[in-house]
């Protein structure tokens, strides 16, 4: 329930696209803050906000949020 | 793990899951809504109630509200900026000035030597002060949460 220590792959994809954090905030609707807590894994997006990163960055929910992310330990 | 983040998780551990403490959060808005006002009752009623030579002291229950939202500022601008500036509601600006209208008939009941240039001055008063107070609330919310902004920018910039 907790949204702290959350981790996922936004920055990871995000610098693969080559996009900043501003860019990238802009794309789905947010605050550049917003997208750095959701970097450092401070805030869990709602399901509209996570959708939103997924499309901008052209992957899946579970490629960036799932349990067994890309290069993640399970 | 923080004191503020082991009283969140002591919080949300009263409910049973995550919609539940999202509502769990936002009725505390709600109830933050009602503090205001019913503190803002409190003090009217208490400027009738205190002489007039110690008058402040219905101002005093104030100062829990603002030093808890000082804390809680303190703690929500480390992660965004602080929230803008709430304007007032019609409904709203009639409820403040009828407690301020309370307050001030309090003032002036406990006043001995009150007379109508003393009215004139707590209506004058009031009203001044109500609008500097709301003003300079104003500007300085909108210069703290620019200054905010490019704080955390700064901070959590990683591009």
């Amino acid at each position: 329930m907790s949204e702290r220590d959350t981790t996922n792959m936004v920055r990871k994809y995000r610098r693969w696209h080559e996009m900043s954090q501003a860019e990238l905030a802009e794309r789905v609707g947010v605050t550049r803050q917003t997208i750095a807590n959701i970097e450092r894994g401070n805030y869990s997006p709602s399901v509209h906000l996570a959708l939103g990163i997924c499309r901008a960055l052209d992957k899946t929910v579970e490629q960036i949020f799932g349990d067994e992310q890309e290069g993640q330990p399970s | 793990m923080s004191f503020t983040d082991t009283l969140l998780d002591r919080m949300e551990s009263t409910v049973d899951d995550e919609y539940q403490a999202t509502v769990l959060h936002r009725s505390s808005s709600i109830s933050w809504y009602a503090v205001v006002y019913l503190t803002m009752a409190l003090s009217a009623a208490l400027a009738w109630l205190v002489p007039t030579d110690r008058s402040w002291i219905a101002l005093l229950p104030f100062a829990p509200i603002l030093i808890a939202s000082l804390i809680g500022l303190s703690w929500m601008k480390r992660q965004v900026p602080r929230p803008r500036y709430m304007r007032f509601t019609p409904a709203e600006w009639g409820l403040i000035f009828l407690i301020l209208c309370i307050m001030l008939g309090g003032m002036y009941y406990n006043d001995p030597d009150a007379n109508l240039a003393t009215a004139t001055g707590f209506v004058v008063g009031g009203i001044i002060g109500g609008v500097v107070a709301m003003v300079s609330t104003k500007l300085s919310t909108k210069h703290g949460r620019k200054r905010d902004e490019d704080r955390l920018d700064g901070e959590l910039a990683d591009d």
